[in-house]
């Protein structure tokens, strides 16, 4: 099995709103800790969930699936996903899919 | 299996190991050559050999040499040890000992030399030629001056008189002969002297009393030349190398009186030149083949005689089953025995005896004696009990073949006819071997599995080979992840709609057998779709619609190109755009549309092009642009757009070429995700009978 990639996750929380900074690569072998620390940032049940991609340097198409399955889980447990616009070439993913246009992108993460 | 493999290899050999073109140029320079020569391999690659290693006077000769070769005439030099003079960095000048092997290399050669500093082996020669012709002033003098000077000599000294007896024997002598004083040995029958040992020449040829340089001085010929023996005590069996020298003691009349011979024991450093000759073949071998069975056999052809008379390898999997695979005799005839004796041998092992104990421990195992009472224990009924007297076991060494801590089989030398026993410089030789043999099999297997998923993949999820499309010349290109034992997400796949043809190249998200299942529905979706419209948005449609309808997230990307003619119809679900090679340069065509399987709202554009003869399109899959190399930089749009420009105008099986080795050169690492291609140029006109594509290359080639 691959060793789990560089996948550096800053989680925050404050009144309601929760945030995700990833930094590094995010593919099939860095998924599971994305999917952990989204699922310790909702057990406080935030509001919203913001997670910033400016810092990624490399997205796969199971990273992207990833995104996929959290705006869905977004949609059905009523909270917000708010995705910060990564640099490219992370962002030529999501365009080159049309993701970009169908998931909940942002410029800049909300205030804290 | 690469060449650096078989280098490293050959960086820790005793001898200095030079490879060179058919020019002479170096182009491989081991430490020792670094040692012996005073160039370091930074000074001395891509420097022509001859200038660098052989005195000025000796050059002109050399050169002629290699002309000749390559002309044909091959030469003396190559496949034979000889003995020359070297050229250090320093200027100084020093005997060294030379075997030169040449390999064909399609229509030009490359030379591969190992070379020895023989210094020594020059100084002891003159030496003893010193000690020889003191020796031969002493007996012309006084019996007490020769026997203080032959008795300090740590070389043994015999004289032999023309009746054959051995008259004289110095200390070393006595001991080497089994005697206790020169009397015993003076009424000793000299044919049963010899008889007590086993005696070969280098080459294996078994030597007669008659053919010693003593006798034959005795009988009259000229200076017989030294020579090199390997011999074996028949009572311990111990082996030894040595190297006999003899002179004549002449009477005042020139009369010959006695043979005096000098017997140097040269078994550390004949053993040291055997091995490193050895383990230099081993790693030639083992490098040379994917074929571990094969190789294994010409590994085990090479332990025989060297080390052992006998030599098998046996694989054992996780169970502890074994699996002979290997056995190599001296006499071809004597391998049916090893045949019959196997099949009394139980498949599972036992951890308390022979190979069960060398897996179960990991350690080897020596027998250095084998006494009746073994046998009669190990054989299951009378005829294994003759079968096993017939082999003939003197001792028996079994070592463990290991990777990464695991036994995975083990090597067994056996010695028999030579009757002679293994020491500790023995056991750690075969350990090497073993050593190297394991990696050959592991390195092997992986590739085996992999080539076994590359298979069951194309088989199931590829075409079978690209179709012929009038018009055009195709290419594809698969390859799977390194990753074991799953089956890879890309696919592609081209098929006739009407008059048009379709081509599709995607990747499903994930791995395994779940995305095959994904990849398969894809596949079969656009098939039927095709047959009421055959527009690349409509198949992306009706993809998008199955992979929606799954109970869980299916996410694919493709690419669909309608092949109509020189017009290509592009569409594409979230895939990477194909690149088009044109006459005006190298771009991405076409525009970006919605990933399938993903959401509600999609959209998927569709554009027309007419592609020029010459030109081409490359569908790619993202494992390509996604290759990581050093330092995690990825491969990326812009290397791959340069790569484009260089091929523009290539034949598809070229461009895919090019691809594969660009990424071999940029990858670091194992390949982590799956990568395909498929390129496709417009060769002539579509209507007509002269618009058929080449079917000259290969359709598809799985590279893995």
């Amino acid at each position: 099995m691959a060793i789990a990639g560089p996948l550096q996750i800053e989680s925050q929380l404050e009144g309601g709103r929760g945030r995700l900074t990833l930094e590094g690569e995010l593919d099939i072998a860095t998924i599971p800790r994305l999917d952990a620390a989204v699922d310790a940032l909702l057990e406080h049940g935030p509001r919203e969930l913001a997670v910033d991609l400016r810092p990624l340097g490399f997205l796969d198409s199971s990273g992207l699936r990833a995104f996929i399955l959290l705006a869905d889980r977004a949609n059905e447990e009523g909270w917000a996903l708010k995705l910060v616009r990564p640099q490219k070439p992370v962002l030529a993913i999501f365009q080159i899919t049309r993701a970009e246009e169908n998931l909940p992108f942002v410029d800049e993460p909300p205030p804290l | 299996m690469d060449l650096g493999r078989a280098r490293k290899i050959l960086n820790v050999a005793d001898s200095a190991f030079i490879s060179m073109d058919d020019q002479g140029c170096v182009t491989y320079w081991n430490i020792r050559a670094e040692e012996t020569f005073g160039w370091t391999r930074e000074q001395a690659v891509g420097r022509n050999v001859i200038e660098l290693v052989v005195p000025e006077r000796y050059r002109g000769a050399l050169r002629e040499g290699f002309r000749r070769f390559k002309a044909g005439g091959g030469t003396r030099l190559v496949e034979r040890r000889t003995e020359q003079i070297g050229l250090r960095a320093d200027g100084s000048e020093f005997p060294v000992e030379v075997i030169v092997s040449a390999l064909e290399e399609g229509d030009t050669y490359s030379f591969h030399a190992f070379i020895t500093d023989i210094s020594e082996r020059v100084a002891r020669d003159a030496e003893r030629q010193r000690l020889l012709g003191e020796l031969e002033r002493a007996l012309a003098g006084s019996e007490q001056r020769l026997q203080a000077i032959v008795d300090s000599l740590v070389e043994a000294i015999t004289i032999r008189a023309p009746d054959d007896r051995l008259i004289y024997a110095n200390r070393a002598a006595l001991e080497r002969l089994g005697m206790a004083s020169v009397e015993e040995l003076a009424s000793a029958d000299p044919r049963a002297l010899m008889g007590d040992h086993q005696v070969w020449t280098e080459d294996g040829h078994e030597v007669a009393m008659d053919d010693l340089p003593s006798v034959r001085l005795l009988r009259g010929e000229e200076q017989p030349a030294p020579m090199l023996l390997r011999t074996i005590e028949k009572s311990t069996g111990e082996e030894h190398w040595v190297l006999l020298k003899a002179a004549a003691v002449r009477s005042p009349e020139g009369e010959i009186e006695a043979a005096v011979t000098i017997i140097e024991d040269v078994t550390a450093s004949k053993r040291l030149q055997l091995r490193s000759e050895f383990l230099a073949r081993a790693a030639t071998l083992l490098a040379s083949s994917l074929d571990y069975q094969q190789t294994l056999q010409n590994v085990a052809g090479l332990a025989v005689p060297a080390l052992a008379d006998w030599c098998g390898v046996d694989l054992i999997d996780e169970e502890g089953q074994r699996e002979p695979v290997a056995v190599a005799h001296v006499d071809p005839s004597r391998v049916e025995l090893a045949s019959r004796l196997r099949r009394y041998e139980p498949e599972q092992t036992q951890a308390d005896r022979g190979i069960g104990r060398v897996v179960a421990t990991g350690e080897p195992v020596l027998y250095n004696d084998i006494p009746e009472e073994l046998l009669r224990e190990a054989a299951v009924d009378e005829e294994h009990l003759r079968l096993l007297r017939e082999v003939g076991m003197r001792a028996v060494l079994l070592v463990p073949m290991k990777v990464r801590g695991r036994t995975i089989g083990t090597i067994s030398f056996v010695s028999a006819e030579s009757a002679r026993t293994f020491d500790a410089g023995d056991v750690e030789f075969a350990e090497q071997i073993a050593e190297r043999a394991a990696l050959a099999v592991e390195n092997a297997r992986l590739y085996g599995e992999r080539a076994g998923i590359a298979r069951t993949l194309q088989a199931s999820l590829l075409p079978e080979a690209l179709p012929e499309l009038p018009g055009w010349e195709l290419a594809a290109m698969y390859r799977p992840a390194a990753q074991e034992g799953e089956v890879g997400g890309d696919f592609y796949d081209m098929w006739e709609a009407g008059e048009d043809w379709l081509l599709m190249i995607g990747d499903v998200t994930g791995k395994g057998v779940r995305a095959a299942t994904v990849t398969s529905l894809v596949r079969h979706t656009a098939w039927t779709a095709s047959e009421f419209d055959a527009r690349p948005a409509h198949l992306l449609e009706r993809v998008n619609a199955a992979l929606r309808r799954r109970p869980s997230l299916s996410v694919c990307t493709a690419l669909c190109l309608r092949i109509s003619g020189s017009q290509v119809t592009v569409a594409s679900g979230g895939h990477p755009l194909p690149w088009l090679l044109g006459e005006d340069g190298v771009t991405e065509i076409g525009n970006h549309g919605t990933l399938l399987g993903a959401f509600a709202r999609a959209h998927w554009p569709e554009d027309s092009y007419t592609l020029g003869s010459g030109e081409s399109l490359v569908a790619i899959t993202d494992g390509v642009t996604d290759t990581v190399g050093a330092g995690d930089e990825r491969f990326g749009q812009e290397r791959l757009r340069a790569l484009f420009q260089e091929v523009q105008g290539c034949s598809p099986a070229a461009i895919r070429e090019r691809v594969v080795a660009a990424l071999e050169r940029f990858q670091v690492g194992a390949q982590a995700d799956d990568t395909a291609l498929v390129a496709m140029r417009r060769s002539g006109e579509v209507n007509g009978a002269g618009g058929r594509a080449s079917a000259a290359e290969p359709a598809v080639e799985s590279i893995i």
